[in-house]
């Protein structure tokens, strides 16, 4: 059965936006996608140790997402979690020095690429779907106290939805009614694996919403107004009626799983065709349609972005080493018995 | 401005790589994304795409040729017409070591042990190991330093006292005979002791008396000169046992072996005819061949053989001891030291010199009776040591 | 100050009103804890005491709702969650593991943990090899996990408030073949602190350590070796994980003899790290090897016989103590 994507006016939500707004949005898209760029290239050069799972490709959705919804939730997702560190507000400096392991990186170089926080971002998670619980738990957080207005946004691969830890979320979610935003960025590969392999039914959402009791849609994850647009209309929904979302956002991965992912599985030609719905191109287009933006500007604002990053992975290559002498401190956190 | 492709580290594990294929070469222009190369790993064969636009002036790494991770392999420039200038980073690659933080901090090591519990005072401090070995070795605890950690004995201070090995020698032929002869003629002589103590203020005074004179002798010197005597009065004591034969020797002359300790052990050189000898001249043989025996210069006849043996251990001033007899002779005489002593005199207690003289026998040759005898001879031949002058021949 | 003559349960029923009346952020989760009253009775009438919403029936759905207390910890909730026993908790076992105890330490100290995992733990009476796992060591061996285990209503009630207002995450683990046990507390408020061990027993001979259920076989081998004139002093470790070796050590400088029991295996358990520290600090003053009586290497049996031999028996631990007397 095909899915539907979810309706969203998009020439209203442009003009909803407004340039500003909207250039804005590009801004961001170009900074994750540059800012990924040469982090990357420092991990091919050995300057970032562990793994590394890069969004390039798939920048629309969270970013629609925050811009949408406003920081002021609580947002959880994967490994794959520099961008919604970025754009929760982590300096690219800060994250940057993270994947150098330096005292002055986002976690005082403990926690590395996988493990990214702000104040409103619950990390960065390793296990595959252990955060989904956690986002429920959020969620649960915001009903006991009686806050409305905010909601948890949890973002997951497809490869995680067969997990038990997504399936006794959700279960928990519907049953108690938890202000739980639930995003599958289903990039159709789970590592190495095509999601049609993993999971036994072909619509993420549709199909597996309603087995939960909850509402679920798919969304163009390629298409940002599209996903300015429905992340809206959820956030409001939730905020009157406090229901659990279970939301499929389509979307490619132009790089492997991580950076050392030669990714075979998938032919050339289909990663090209992919490249050719880049969401920032896509954007770019659609700017360059109603005239607030040229080839000018964009190169501009691209240019700033590497810089940017640049100027990061100068901070990070410059920044000490965490001492030595404060390994074992701050295990557990501080007491006030 | 030029800037440099490195070989990419593909893989965590990776360390160094083979060029499998150039897809640009010199003088292309490259944009940022296009396939640059492949690269061969230990894993697999991986395409690698340009970073930045820019123009490919320069491949430094050949297809086939293998570079490490970080090493430059192509030389760019963002214009077309710019000449390449290779940057400082070409000579010195960053390798991205990590710097000395800029925060004082303590070199990594090894949580270093929590100190032991204070022992306090009461408590000896020794390892289970030590405390074995000092048991097994007879070593009194309490008078070893030791160096293990809070003043702990530990099983290397036991062996600083130098008896920390059981060692298993093997015997020099001197204590191989020794051992030999001793261990033969202590366990199949039936050995019989007699004691003499006698008063020997006049043998001190006569020696005093002597060395005025300017004739040194010693102590021994006397008893041999003494003994010799009393065995011609007595020639049941001057004799020996054939044990192969089961026979009674009866010596035809006095000879009286005096016993030497040496470093290695001891031997008996041999004062022949020693009842025909002047004092002094037993004193200068007995010397000679003490200083002899000492540099391993005896001959075999000068020590093989003999009639009668003397042991001394006076000069430790021991108080008295037993000998082993010197087989096949019959009897030896131990001499131990002069002593001062309250004695009996006239009936009175008054200070004196004793020196006590054990006499052991073979009973099977000497009865307790002649070995009495002898010594009684010999106790007065030393209470009037005048004796010892007299020449015999 | 007065006594109450109450049992484990309703001890640790008390901390857990007690510390929901005093914070409004404390609330209660587990599988029937509410309507059913507690597994084990616990809970019992909290649920009519508090309401829904601060006392939870959750399905049966470890994983979700151990992350979910979790989640709630980190965004300012102070969870108490029950797990109708430690055994079921190895379904939720990456969620205490990977988020619980590692996320104040991983996040660069910037999310904490308050939250407090609860429940019986070890044999009960015959329930084979799928319910009765003692856990402290499983557990014990990850830093940024505090582990405690009262073994009588006194400490039950003392050190379970402690775990609700600690500020990291706690494994509380208790004791179904204890939960009757009747003892005389006081009725005012008192906290016992996490982290310190208590000499239940003077003694002068040997120090016979342990904790939770084990406690109760030591006291009773202890008056059995009095009998024989060996006194054995007593150690209730209270607290697993941070480990109160100090009161251990200033016992064996007076006894220099240790016997070490818990209900654990003998691989790798507890009592393998409690000796382990002893010879380290305390080498000078052991005039005998530590010994140590823990369950015997096999699954828990069913049967009465089978399940009486491989647990740690009075018998053992005598023959233990005199063996190095």
């Amino acid at each position: 059965m095909a899915r539907s994507i979810f309706p969203v006016d998009r020439a209203h939500i442009l003009q909803q936006l407004g340039k500003t707004d909207v250039l804005e949005a590009l801004k961001k898209m170009l900074l994750i996608r540059n800012f990924e760029i040469r982090a990357e290239a420092a991990y091919l050069q050995g300057k970032i140790g562990g793994f590394f799972h890069s969004y390039i490709g798939q920048e629309a959705i969270q970013t629609a997402a925050v811009m949408a919804m406003g920081m002021n939730n609580w947002w959880i997702t994967s490994y794959r979690c520099h961008a919604l560190a970025l754009l929760l507000g982590a300096t690219p400096d800060s994250i940057m020095a993270e994947f150098f392991g330096r005292v002055t990186g986002n976690a005082k170089g403990r926690g590395g690429s996988m493990h990214l926080y702000t104040e409103r971002l619950l990390g960065g998670f390793g296990i595959v779907g252990g955060q989904v619980p956690i986002a429920i738990g959020a969620a649960f957080s915001l009903k006991y106290q009686g806050i409305r207005d905010q909601a948890a946004i949890c973002f997951l691969g497809d490869g995680a939805v067969p997990q038990g830890a997504f399936h006794e979320s959700m279960n928990l979610a519907a049953l108690w009614s938890l202000p739980c935003l639930t995003v599958i960025e289903n990039n159709e590969w789970g590592m190495g694996t095509a999601v049609a392999k993993a999971v036994s039914v072909p619509r993420l959402a549709e199909d597996k919403a309603p087995g939960y009791g909850m509402e679920g849609f798919t969304l163009d994850g390629m298409d940002f107004l599209h996903c300015y647009g429905a992340f809206l209309t959820f956030s409001k929904n939730m905020q009157a009626n406090s229901r659990p979302i279970l939301v499929e956002a389509l979307t490619q991965r132009f790089k492997g799983h991580s950076v050392s992912d030669p990714g075979l599985y998938r032919t050339k030609e289909s990663v090209k065709e992919h490249m050719g719905r880049d969401p920032i191109l896509l954007l770019k287009q659609e700017l360059e349609q109603v005239g607030w933006l040229d080839e000018e500007t964009f190169t501009a604002l691209d240019t700033q972005a590497r810089e940017t990053a640049l100027a990061a992975l100068k901070f990070a290559e410059e920044s000490p080493w965490p001492d030595l002498a404060t390994l074992e401190r701050d295990v557990f956190a501080p007491e006030n018995l | 401005m030029t800037f440099i492709v490195t070989m990419p580290k593909l893989s965590p594990t990776m360390e160094t790589g083979t060029i499998a294929k150039w897809h640009k070469k010199e003088g292309d222009q490259v944009a940022a994304g296009d396939l640059l190369l492949e690269v061969s790993t230990d894993k697999a064969t991986v395409e690698h795409n340009a970073l930045d636009p820019g123009y490919l002036r320069k491949i430094l790494v050949q297809e086939g040729q293998e570079a490490a991770v970080n090493q430059p392999i192509a030389l760019f420039t963002e214009k077309v017409d710019e000449p390449v200038s290779v940057p400082e980073e070409t000579a010195h690659p960053q390798t991205g070591a990590p710097k000395p933080s800029q925060e004082a901090s303590a070199p990594a090591a090894a949580t270093p042990p929590p100190p032991p519990v204070e022992v306090k005072g009461e408590r000896l401090l020794i390892s289970p190991l030590a405390r074995k070995l000092a048991k097994e070795q007879g070593i009194n605890t309490t008078q070893i330093k030791g160096t293990g950690p809070g003043g702990r004995i530990v099983s290397r201070d036991l062996a600083q006292k130098g008896e920390m090995k059981t060692q298993e020698i093997a015997l020099t032929p001197m204590r191989k005979v020794i051992s030999q002869r001793l261990q033969q003629a202590k366990s199949t002589i039936p050995h019989f002791y007699v004691e003499q103590t006698i008063q020997a203020d006049a043998l001190v005074d006569f020696r005093e008396q002597l060395s005025h004179l300017g004739t040194k002798v010693s102590y021994n010197d006397c008893v041999v000169k003494a003994s010799a005597l009393a065995l011609r009065e007595h020639p049941q004591v001057n004799s020996g046992f054939n044990a192969s034969n089961q026979t009674l020797i009866q010596f035809g002359s006095i000879d009286i072996s005096v016993a030497v300790s040496l470093p290695e052990g001891l031997i008996t050189p041999i004062v022949f005819q020693a009842d025909k000898k002047e004092l002094q001249q037993i004193s200068t043989e007995v010397r000679t061949l003490a200083v002899k025996a000492k540099e391993n210069k005896l001959e075999p006849r000068e020590f093989q053989g003999g009639s009668f043996t003397i042991s001394n251990l006076g000069m430790f001033g021991i108080t008295r001891f037993s000998a082993i007899i010197n087989a096949p002779q019959a009897c030896i005489l131990a001499v131990g030291g002069i002593i001062d002593t309250p004695i009996i005199k006239n009936g009175a207690i008054v200070p004196g010199k004793v020196m006590t003289l054990t006499l052991s026998c073979d009973h099977r040759v000497v009865d307790g009776v002649a070995g009495a005898k002898f010594l009684k001879t010999l106790q007065n031949l030393l209470e009037n040591p005048a004796h010892l002058l007299v020449t015999h021949v | 100050m007065t006594t109450q003559l109450i049992d484990m349960r309703e001890a640790l029923r008390q901390a857990l009103n007690e510390e929901m009346e005093r914070d409004a952020n404390v609330f209660i989760m587990g599988e029937e804890v509410g309507e059913y009253n507690g597994a084990y009775k616990v809970t019992k009438g909290m649920l009519e005491k508090w309401g829904p919403k601060r006392v939870l029936d959750t399905p049966i759905s470890e994983l979700g709702f151990a992350g979910l207390g979790i989640g709630a910890a980190m965004t300012g909730l102070r969870p108490v969650v029950e797990f109708m026993s430690f055994n079921f908790s190895f379904v939720a076992a990456d969620q205490i593991i990977s988020n619980a105890a590692k996320m104040y330490y991983m996040s660069g100290n910037r999310f904490s943990v308050p939250i407090v995992f609860r429940g019986p733990n070890g044999a009960a009476a015959q329930v084979s090899s799928q319910h009765s796992h003692c856990v402290e060591s499983m557990y014990g061996v990850l830093p940024g996990l505090i582990i405690v285990t009262p073994s009588n209503a006194y400490s039950a009630k003392g050190l379970l408030k402690s775990a609700i207002r600690s500020n990291n995450p706690v494994l509380f683990l208790e004791s179904e073949l204890s939960y009757g046990d009747k003892m005389e507390i006081p009725t005012e408020e008192y906290l016992v602190p996490i982290g310190q061990a208590r000499v239940v027993r003077p003694g002068k001979n040997l120090t016979l350590v342990s904790h939770s259920h084990m406690i109760n076989k030591c006291l009773k081998a202890a008056e059995e070796l009095a009998k024989g004139g060996i006194e054995a002093e007593v150690i209730d470790l209270q607290t697993i994980r941070p480990l109160d070796i100090e009161t251990v050590l200033t016992s064996i400088k007076k006894t220099n003899r240790a016997v070490l029991v818990e209900e654990g295996h003998y691989f790798s358990g507890i009592a393998a790290e409690v000796a382990f520290e002893i010879q380290e600090k305390a080498f000078d003053y052991l005039d005998a090897p530590v010994l140590r009586v823990c369950q015997r290497e096999t699954p828990m049996p069913y049967s009465k016989v089978l399940e009486a031999e491989t647990l740690p028996n009075v018998p053992r631990i005598v023959a233990a103590c005199r063996s190095i007397a």
